[in-house]
């Protein structure tokens, strides 16, 4: 590959970052842990962008790379919550007066809760807004599996928010957690 | 990736397959009771959603740090100067 030609290449890589950055965060709980992995992944991704095939999805291809990289070398075990934690509270000494800071803080909370599968799948279909497909891709499994945790991970999340935000979800929060079969929209 | 070819010539891929078989109750999704393929109400959806989008939106917008920048410099130079 030609120079010329990897100056696009490191375009797009250099516009993921931030979303690279963001889900790093979600799947590691520590903004360090999370730099060192989106370094790592860029780092990666140079070097082996001539196995990249242009006109495909460079995001989801930088994403796989990411994710790979954490399950393999960046993982240790439990999800350092108390970092997460740690953040919102420095988060919040800056705003203190912020509405909605507390919702925050347990929403993040709940999210630490979740499994890693849940947790990634969640955050991929609906804050990245990859399709099931690409994020089956991503993950390397099939596209129900994605489906199925995505939905487990909703129906956790809005139980383990409902014990916190009552005023929310309203005193009938129980019956509209609970769920009904039907396709997923 | 491996296709599936059904008996009219049709070649399916596996994802299709496997919309078509939560769609149809085939398979390994039929007799499902624990709550797999089961939906939020579309109030708590809507509302765990805005959550995601606010607690995501505020990780992509903080600010790159530098040193990402500084490496892709670095290796551009590195690459230049072989």
């Amino acid at each position: 590959m030609t120079q010329q030609a990897d100056q696009p290449f490191q375009q797009a890589l250099i516009a993921a970052i931030p979303n690279l950055r963001a889900f790093a965060i979600s799947l590691c709980g520590n903004i360090q842990t999370a730099n060192d992995l989106v370094q790592e992944t860029m780092l990666k991704a140079w070097t082996h962008r001539a196995k990249f095939e242009a006109g495909t999805n460079i995001k989801s291809w930088l994403f796989t790379i990411l994710r790979n990289t954490y399950f393999s070398d960046f993982r240790r075990g439990k999800r350092e919550v108390q970092d997460v934690e740690g953040a919102a509270a420095a988060t919040l000494s800056t705003h203190p007066e912020q509405p909605g800071h507390m919702d925050m803080m347990d929403f993040k909370r709940s999210l630490a809760e979740l499994s890693e599968d849940q947790r990634e799948a969640l955050i991929l279909v609906g804050a990245e807004g990859f399709s099931y497909e690409e994020t089956a891709e991503i993950c390397g499994c099939a596209v129900g599996t994605v489906k199925s945790r995505v939905n487990r991970a909703r129906a956790r999340l809005a139980e383990l928010m409902s014990v916190t935000a009552v005023d929310d979800f309203g005193p009938e929060r129980a019956t509209h957690a609970v769920i009904s079969k039907a396709a997923l929209g | 990736m491996p296709t599936e070819k059904k008996p009219d010539g049709r070649i399916v891929d596996p994802g299709q397959k496997e919309i078509e078989d939560m769609e149809t109750g085939n398979s390994r999704y039929k007799g499902n009771t624990d709550g797999e393929t089961a939906v939020l109400d579309e109030r708590v959806r809507a509302q765990l959603g805005r959550r995601l989008s606010a607690y995501y939106s505020e990780l992509v917008n903080q600010p790159i740090p530098d040193k990402f920048i500084e490496l892709l410099n670095q290796i551009d130079k590195r690459e230049k100067d072989e």
